[in-house]
C-alpha cells in the first residue's frame, strides 16, 4: 500500500458516491480544553467549567467543544477514504453547527461527493468537492460542511508514487 | 488591537484586567479589528493536530512524502490553520459568550509550513438581532490571515450569536 492507497486518486471519485466512514471519534473535555488553548481560543466556554454557570444564562452544565475541534475531527474522519491523496486544500463552505458537542460525545461522519472537475492552475490534480454530515452517539445531526480539495490524478502520480514506495519500503514487491 | 480594552482613565488602584468584551453594539458594519499576538506554528503541533484529529493525510506528518509532492516541508493541516486564526480572533470578536453558528467561504490561499508565523484581522460584515433570543444578536465577520512575508494564507467568514 505504501504512503497512500491506489484506490483514492482523483479518477476514483464520482459525483453521488457516498461514504460511511468506518471510524468514529470520542472527544474528551481535556482535548477540548487543550486544543482550544493551543489555538489561542480565549472563549472560556471551552475550558472553564465555572464559566458555564453564566454562559447562555447557565443553559449548559459543562463546557461545549470548540467548533474548530469538531470541524477538525469531522474532516479527519473523512480523510482516509477521500483525501489521503490530497495535493492541496482549496476551501470549506456552508459550515453549519446545529447541536452542541460536549466532552464524552462520539462523532461519526458520512460524506457524499458533490462535484469533480479540473483545476487549470494544477493540472496534475483535480478538484473534488464533498459534503460532510457529522452526527453524535444519539444519531443527532451535529453539523454539516462542504470541503473542496485537490486530489492527485492517477494518470500523473501513480508511477511517481510507486517509485516513492520502492524507495522507502525497499523489501516490497509492487504488484504489476 | 481594535477592540475596546483598557480604560485609560482607570485609577492606579483598580485591578487591571483585559477589559470588557465587545458586544453586539460594538460590531458596526465595516469596523476592523487587528488581532494582537500572532502565532508561530511548530512541526510537532502540526503533527499532533493531524494525528489527534485523525487527519490521515501523509502530507501532514511525513516530510519525505511532502518532499515527494514538491513541498519544502510537511504542510500544516488546513484545519489547524483555521483553528488558530479563528482562535486569534476570539478575544476581539466572540469572547462575550454566544456559540459559533457557522462559517462560509473558507479559502486556503497558500501552504503553511512549520516555523511560519500567522497574523490576523477581521472586519464586521453584517449583524442582525436574534429572532429567538432577545439578549443576543447574530454577527458575521470576515477574518483574514497572512504569514511573516505578508502572503495571505487563509480567509473566511464566521457567524456567531453575540450578547447584546
Amino acid at each position: 500500500m505504501g504512503a497512500t492507497r491506489a484506490t483514492s486518486y482523483f479518477e476514483d471519485f464520482r459525483v453521488g458516491m457516498e461514504f460511511h466512514h468506518r471510524r468514529s471519534r470520542t472527544v474528551a473535555q481535556e482535548e477540548n480544553a487543550r486544543w482550544s488553548l493551543v489555538t489561542m481560543n480565549t472563549a472560556q466556554a471551552h475550558w472553564n467549567h465555572e464559566a458555564m454557570k453564566t454562559y447562555l444564562d447557565g443553559r449548559f452544565d459543562r463546557p461545549i467543544v470548540n467548533a474548530a475541534v469538531v470541524l477538525g475531527i469531522a474532516v479527519g474522519l473523512t480523510s482516509q477514504d477521500i483525501s489521503e491523496n490530497i495535493f492541496a486544500d482549496v476551501g470549506l463552505d456552508v459550515i453549519r453547527l446545529t447541536t452542541p458537542v460536549f466532552g464524552g460525545d462520539t462523532l461519526t461522519a458520512k460524506s457524499v461527493i458533490l462535484e469533480t472537475g479540473d483545476d487549470p492552475a494544477t493540472p496534475h490534480s483535480g478538484r473534488v468537492r464533498y459534503r460532510i454530515l457529522v452526527s453524535n452517539q444519539a444519531d443527532a445531526a451535529v453539523g454539516t460542511l462542504e470541503r473542496t480539495v485537490l486530489i492527485k490524478r492517477k494518470s500523473e502520480w501513480q508511477e511517481r508514487d510507486a517509485a516513492f514506495v520502492t524507495k522507502h519500503w525497499p523489501h516490497r514487491e509492487l504488484p504489476r | 488591537m481594535g477592540g475596546s480594552t483598557h480604560d485609560p482613565g482607570q485609577s492606579a488602584s483598580e485591578p487591571v484586567s483585559a477589559g470588557r468584551f465587545n458586544r453586539y453594539d460594538d460590531f458596526t458594519v465595516g469596523r476592523r479589528f487587528d488581532h494582537h499576538w500572532g502565532r508561530t506554528i511548530m512541526a510537532e503541533e502540526a503533527i499532533s493536530f493531524a494525528t489527534q484529529h485523525v487527519v490521515h493525510e501523509p502530507l501532514r506528518f511525513n516530510r519525505l512524502y511532502a518532499h515527494h509532492l514538491g513541498y519544502n516541508d510537511i504542510v500544516v493541516s488546513s484545519m489547524l490553520v483555521y483553528a488558530i486564526v479563528l482562535g486569534l480572533s476570539v478575544e476581539d470578536l466572540s469572547e462575550s459568550g454566544g456559540p459559533f453558528l457557522g462559517s462560509d467561504e473558507v479559502r486556503f490561499l497558500a501552504p503553511v509550513y512549520p516555523g511560519d508565523t500567522v497574523f490576523a484581522s477581521s472586519i464586521v460584515v453584517s449583524r442582525r438581532p436574534s429572532a429567538s433570543k432577545q439578549d443576543y444578536g447574530i454577527v458575521e465577520w470576515e477574518t483574514s490571515s497572512w504569514n511573516q512575508g505578508g502572503e495571505p494564507v487563509i480567509s473566511f467568514r464566521r457567524t456567531n450569536l453575540v450578547r447584546r
